[in-house]
């Protein structure tokens, strides 16, 4: 008696080896199709000069090439760093202050759920219907904000918030993106600081240490990796910025070029100016300096850790 | 039961796929024509064609924004559902590139021999074939309000108002003596946009042509803001439409009627530069004012606009649907007809243009509207128009608001501006290389 007298396994009806990769098929079709082939079809397009019909040329890198040294494209990219760090700046500084509070063990805030629900709403309400919303309300001949500060005395005569300085559009549009933002990365921040270990603050408090004290050696160190984390996921999403410029502008990235952003400026070239191979080549310049931007942020972040 | 409900749902969705599919027209079965068009207008011609012939015909109109769109996706899978297709002139190009509009040669001579020229010349490729035709022409004009015209300058006469608009400099200087009179010359300074091509097209030979007409245009648009010779009411505002009929706030930009302070200072809008259809939204639009415009020449003869017909290449009823291009086009019965129909349009046939010529229209105070429009036409230089002009002439407009706006001089914002034609179309040589 041995093994190679055993009987053949029998598969019976409710035997699931197979099944696992059947109801995986209906995803990994989806993915492909919609997700791999639209990518690999656009880094194709980006060394031809596809123009969304007839037929394409081959230009091997002249769209890269093109891309690297363009102008418009790298003041597109800076206007889009411009707001995402002042947007970044109000959403960390934000939701830090109120994590801070919602925390403080001598004030002990009541309401904290109802107040995070209350705080994520903005994150929750799609881009067109905010870019409308603050588009009506920073009109500078009759939107509310300026007829408020007019009324209270603040200023003297209507800012042209959206019209008048680049400056100025710029810290609007980083000021509706923190307050979209701020509620996400104050649950996250939240989630962090309810993760430190209570036994920290209580030997502070008996060594005597204050609340400032407290905050700055204790509960900042051990943020660190969550507001890394909050910072390279908002880096991120901060690159590809479109909507909201691009709707509060009135499609056109005025004033001047100052709410011209990099996605902007490949949607252009794409759908306006109908050079599908060279906003291609863009797509993938920007995919190219986001994974740079992601992988050292992930590098110092694993640094400070060990 | 589980497997039951399983089955019952799959069941269910599988009739729901099939019923996405089916339901858009299918072209060619019984002799039916397909059209995918982008203005209403075809739907009257599509239902005389039936008058006249007996054949079915299905019009679908498109918005504007979306007809390229729909047309470079179905027709760039080859689809021969649609029978009948049309474009803008700024779309025609991109159609004629993309292989879209079928060769109407056999019309050539007709074509030729019965179209106002600049029709026939936008209806032919780069390589000279002719593959769309139009039912009508959209010259331009300088639609003027007579009352204030006697008032200000002592004539309405279209030939004196023409001598005020011939030139930027007499623009200026017509927008100052109004201002004095307390009226504004313009709606905004937009409408000099039509002048833009007044001397030279914006590429010629591979090179940008910033012509002294050019700049000329763009220190009258300067001009005319920072001096507030306009009422800054945008076209298409609220404001804008209401001003035909009478005063209007000034500054009153797209702010809807009933958000307007009564107690602004008011203006009143002297002239709409506009092609020969702006005439007819004027008329809709004036009000008891009905009857107190006239049409005058403005710094050049430009056209806007105008709906060109075609054949779909992919098409598998061609012979059918070049008999309705040609219907709509090219016979002289049904020009007349939509002529009457349309009480404003101008077609595109000389012959009719001509038999109509002493019609005098009661709403331009008894003007020959059709013998004016016949010769703007007859003059438009269509070799001016170019494939880049849409996206150059928005870089300019915005350079002008730069400088209209004190955002920047007017060497910075030209700078700026050649930048951005080089960004876009890296090809063309500017004044910074």
């Amino acid at each position: 008696m041995g093994k190679k007298n055993a009987p053949a396994k029998h598969r019976g009806p409710n035997d699931v080896d197979h099944y696992g990769a059947l109801f995986c098929i209906p995803f990994v079709v989806t993915f492909l199709v919609f997700s791999v082939y639209p990518v690999l079809r656009t880094f194709v397009m980006s060394f031809t000069d596809y123009k969304g019909y007839g037929k394409a040329d081959l230009v091997m890198l002249d769209n890269y090439t093109r891309a690297l040294t363009d102008p418009l494209f790298w003041e597109a990219f800076v206007n889009t760093l411009k707001m995402w760090g002042i947007n970044i700046v109000l959403q960390l500084g934000l939701a830090l202050l109120l994590t801070v509070l919602f925390n403080d063990m001598k004030y002990r805030m009541k309401g904290l759920s109802l107040f995070r629900a209350i705080f994520y709403l903005p994150n929750l309400i799609a881009c067109t219907s905010v870019a409308f919303l603050f588009k009506t309300l920073l009109d500078w001949q009759y939107g509310s904000v300026n007829q408020v500060l007019l009324k209270a005395g603040l200023i003297s005569a209507p800012i042209n918030w959206l019209g008048g300085s680049g400056a100025t559009a710029q810290a609007v549009v980083g000021v509706v993106g923190a307050w979209m933002w701020f509620g996400n990365s104050f649950i996250l921040l939240m989630a962090g600081v309810q993760g430190i270990s209570r036994d920290y603050y209580e030997a502070a408090t008996i060594d005597g240490a204050g609340r400032w004290k407290i905050f700055a050696c204790i509960t900042m160190p051990l943020l660190r990796p969550i507001m890394m984390y909050v910072a390279i996921t908002s880096l991120i999403g901060g690159l590809q910025l479109f909507d909201i410029p691009y709707l509060i502008s009135g499609t056109k990235g005025q004033p001047g070029r100052s709410l011209y952003t990099a996605v902007f400026y490949l949607f252009n070239m794409a759908f306006t100016n109908r050079q599908m191979g060279y906003a291609a080549a863009i797509a993938f310049v920007l995919f190219a300096i986001i994974a740079v931007c992601s992988f050292v942020a992930f590098r110092l972040m694993n640094q400070k850790e060990d | 039961m589980k497997r039951i409900i399983s089955l019952a749902l799959a069941a269910v969705m599988c009739l729901s796929l099939a019923a996405c599919g089916g339901s858009s027209s299918q072209a060619g079965g019984d002799n039916k024509l397909v059209v995918w068009t982008l203005a209403e207008d075809l739907k009257d011609f599509a239902a005389y064609y039936t008058e006249q012939t007996g054949v079915e015909v299905e019009v679908t109109v498109i918005a504007p924004a979306d007809y390229p769109t729909k047309i470079n996706t179905t027709l760039g899978s080859r689809n021969g559902d649609v029978d009948v297709i049309v474009g803008e002139p700024q779309m025609l190009a991109d159609f004629y590139d993309a292989g879209f509009f079928a060769d109407l040669s056999e019309f050539d001579a007709q074509a030729s021999e019965k179209l106002v020229d600049y029709v026939y010349e936008a209806g032919k490729d780069e390589d000279g074939v002719l593959r769309a035709l139009s039912y009508q022409v959209t010259p331009g004009s300088v639609i003027y309000r007579r009352d204030l015209a006697k008032e200000v300058f002592g004539t309405d006469d279209p030939a004196a108002i023409s001598e005020k608009f011939s030139t930027f400099g007499a623009i200026r200087q017509t927008a100052a003596e109004l201002d004095a009179a307390g009226y504004s010359i313009f709606g905004d300074t937009g409408s000099l946009r039509w002048f833009a091509n007044a001397d030279a097209p914006w590429v010629q030979d591979g090179t940008l042509q910033m012509t002294d007409s050019r700049l000329n245009y763009l220190d009258a648009a300067v001009d005319l803001y920072q001096n507030e010779y306009v009422a800054f009411a945008p076209e298409w505002s609220a404001a804008w439409y209401a001003s035909m009929a009478g005063s209007l706030p000034v500054n009153a930009g797209w702010a809807a009627l009933d958000e307007l302070d009564a107690n602004a200072p008011t203006t009143q809008i002297f002239s709409y530069v506009m092609p020969s259809w702006g005439a007819v939204i004027i008329r809709d639009n004036a009000e008891e004012n009905k009857g107190n415009f006239g049409v005058a020449k403005g710094v050049c003869s430009f056209f806007g606009g105008g709906t060109f017909i075609g054949v779909n290449e992919f098409s598998k009823n061609q012979e059918e649907a070049k008999k309705f291009v040609e219907f709509c086009t090219l016979n002289e019965d049904v020009a007349q007809w939509w002529l009457e129909k349309s009480d404003g349009d101008v077609v595109a046939i000389e012959s009719v243009l001509e038999a109509n010529k002493d019609y005098e229209n009661t709403s331009f105070g008894n003007q020959k509207t059709y013998e004016f429009f016949a010769n703007e036409a007859a003059a438009v230089d269509y070799s001016l128009v170019t494939r880049y002009d849409t996206a150059i002439g928005d870089a300019f407009g915005q350079a002008i608001e730069a400088v209209q706006k004190g955002e920047k001089d007017k060497e910075t914002a030209l700078n700026d501006f050649y930048q951005e034609v080089k960004a876009v179309y890296p090809e063309i040589k500017t004044p910074i290389d």
